[in-house]
């Protein structure tokens, strides 16, 4: 830490030391401050991530648990009847007594990440008497939803606008009465979320994608052909969020990188960079990655690995679903492999011969793992595969280990 | 009169999209003809292997069965160079195997297939030894501009959201 450096933000009790000059004695109690502070919490898990098995799509639980009580947070949704996540969800969020989450994130508008949504904030986060919702904030990518609910009604089934058509008029109200926060993640802002230690950072999408979408009168997208809507939808894929977070104190850093592809992650990358160079932790190496677009090569960012991430001790989160040859892509997984990386997903093969069974394990940590039945409810059985909600521990000293979790019992 | 697959080709869903990168030459524009052409046989076979109710067009003989799959396919309607509407048909050609109880059993070179009588439509009336011909077209469709009034409609539906109160905020800048 330089002399004349400054922390970041006031939230979570970090003391504001302002910049000044020949401040020695700042910058030495400043240190003494961060070193008695980080002895006294070391060996502590700063937060809890929980990747629910949802098919291929995302559902994701952040939890500071520092926090008294703790602190949660949701990024999107997939909750399909036949993942089981759907009532797994719930169960999880009764068990551990969640009434309301400080933020919501919708990394983009596409149904593998909206699935349920809806349902889930109506039914659990509803308004407690006094007229405030369950949850503070709600973020997206900033892009009119209509628009892109217009785009997919034109290529795709109708029953796919329709779900994001709703989730937005139940968010209608409470956008215009302020009773939520409406934050668009751009590569330039920050949510003003308290989260504990952590900041959120956005890094995509650049404001040229989001403008270029907007730019396009309403008209002019519904009087469009059909080869012009086609492009239209292809574009739209760049307006997936990556969202950072990172500790305030801690060298922890985790990316969640939706369903970027590899040009957004390029521009994202580049965002990245920027904010470093303003932040006291300088490391520009991920903890944790969120493998985006489900393992297909198309969000695969060769520099992200290589550059950005710890080598085998950066632990990369693939959620995906069986039997879809593409996500993951052997060629993604190959690429991880070769770089000493294990992929922690959340549905994997376990092939009945020995070879292959050890073949996978190399991929797949979980193969062979002697896993629980959840306690409640009940689970998808998947032929030749098995599955697991994943649990992903921050510790305080940067340490970030990951359990296969399907049992609810584990005390609180 | 086994349709051109190839198994490598073969994907999970029934519509594939192309590679995205476009040809920039004459052999690979050929090339990648063909893996999209590959790509519309297997749609096609997708299609008849899915056959449960078929719908006749006329009575004439022999009973000429047309069977419509819809899909949406940008490029491949420019490989093909056709408007909406039928891109590729195949013939199969089957013999009637057995009547009974308003079912047809019609026995083709690819399999056996089962149809209701009800849903042939038939003038003539179908007898067992019968040659069939099984016409099974695929039809690119694409999504059309809607008109003006359906844009006023759409915009009515969606003023809602056009309010900037509605809109998002950009949150604090970065430091």
């Amino acid at each position: 830490m330089g002399q004349g450096s400054s922390t970041e933000g006031g939230a979570g009790g970090t003391p504001q030391v302002k910049r000044r000059r020949g401040g020695a004695r700042g910058a030495f109690f400043c240190f003494l401050w961060r070193a008695v502070k980080r002895w006294f919490s070391r060996g502590r898990v700063v937060a809890r991530l929980r990747f629910f098995y949802s098919g291929k799509g995302d559902t994701i639980l952040i939890e500071d648990p520092l926090s008294q009580p703790s602190k949660w947070g949701l990024i999107d949704c997939c909750l399909t009847e036949r993942s089981g996540a759907n009532k797994r969800i719930r169960d999880f969020i009764d068990q551990r007594g969640i009434t309301k989450l400080e933020f919501v994130c919708l990394t983009h508008p596409d149904k593998d990440h909206y699935t349920g949504m809806r349902d889930l904030l109506a039914e659990r986060f509803r308004d407690d008497p006094s007229g405030r919702p369950g949850f503070g904030q709600f973020w997206d990518s900033g892009v009119d939803f209509e628009l892109l609910a217009a785009v997919a009604k034109r290529v795709g089934p109708k029953k796919r606008s329709r779900a994001i058509d709703e989730l937005y008029r139940q968010l209608e109200p409470l956008l215009l009465r302020k009773a939520v926060r409406h934050y668009a993640l751009q590569p330039d802002s920050r949510p003003p979320v308290d989260f504990g230690g952590f900041v959120f950072r956005g890094l995509s999408p650049q404001r040229n994608w989001v403008d270029c979408f907007q730019a396009r009168h309403a008209r002019q997208i519904l009087q469009a052909s059909g080869d012009d809507i086609r492009q239209i939808r292809e574009e739209s894929n760049n307006l997936s969020a990556v969202l950072v977070m990172t500790h305030k104190e801690h060298p922890v850093s985790i990316v969640l990188g939706g369903d970027a592809s590899k040009q957004l992650w390029e521009e994202a990358l580049q965002t990245w960079n920027r904010v470093l160079g303003d932040m006291i932790i300088k490391d520009p190496r991920f903890g944790a990655v969120k493998v985006s677009h489900h393992g297909s090569t198309n969000g695969l960012h060769h520099g992200l690995y290589r550059k950005y991430c710890k080598g085998p001790r950066t632990k990369t989160i693939l959620t995906v679903g069986p039997n879809d040859p593409k996500h993951p892509d052997p060629i993604v997984l190959s690429f991880l492999n070769g770089l000493g990386m294990r992929v922690y997903a959340t549905c994997w093969p376990t092939d009945p011969h020995e070879e292959a069974v050890a073949s996978t394990q190399s991929l797949f940590p979980f193969v062979g793992e002697e896993l629980a039945p959840p306690a409640t409810g009940r689970w998808p059985q998947i032929p030749g595969h098995d599955w697991a909600d994943i649990e992903l521990e921050v510790w305080s000293d940067g340490r970030i280990t990951v359990t296969p979790e399907r049992s609810l019992l584990r005390p609180v | 009169m086994r349709t051109q697959v190839d198994d490598g080709q073969e994907e999970a869903g029934l519509f594939c999209m192309p590679p995205k990168d476009a040809p920039t030459t004459k052999v690979a524009e050929k090339t990648w003809q063909r893996k999209v052409i590959s790509r519309l046989l297997y749609q096609l076979r997708t299609a008849w292997e899915g056959i449960e109710s078929v719908w006749c067009r006329s009575g004439a003989p022999p009973p000429d069965v047309q069977v419509t799959l819809r899909s949406m396919a940008t490029r491949m309607r420019r490989v093909i160079e056709g408007t909406d509407g039928v891109a590729l048909e195949q013939l199969f050609e089957g013999e009637v195997a057995e009547i009974n109880d308003g079912t047809v059993i019609i026995e083709f070179d690819e399999g056996v297939r089962r149809f209701q009588l009800k849903d042939l439509h038939l003038e003539k009336p179908l007898q067992v030894g019968d040659a069939v011909q099984v016409r099974c077209q695929l039809e690119v469709l694409m999504p059309g501009p809607l008109s003006d009034e359906e844009v006023k409609k759409w915009e009515k539906e969606h003023a809602w959201a056009r309010d900037p109160r509605l809109k998002a905020e950009p949150g604090e800048p970065l430091k």
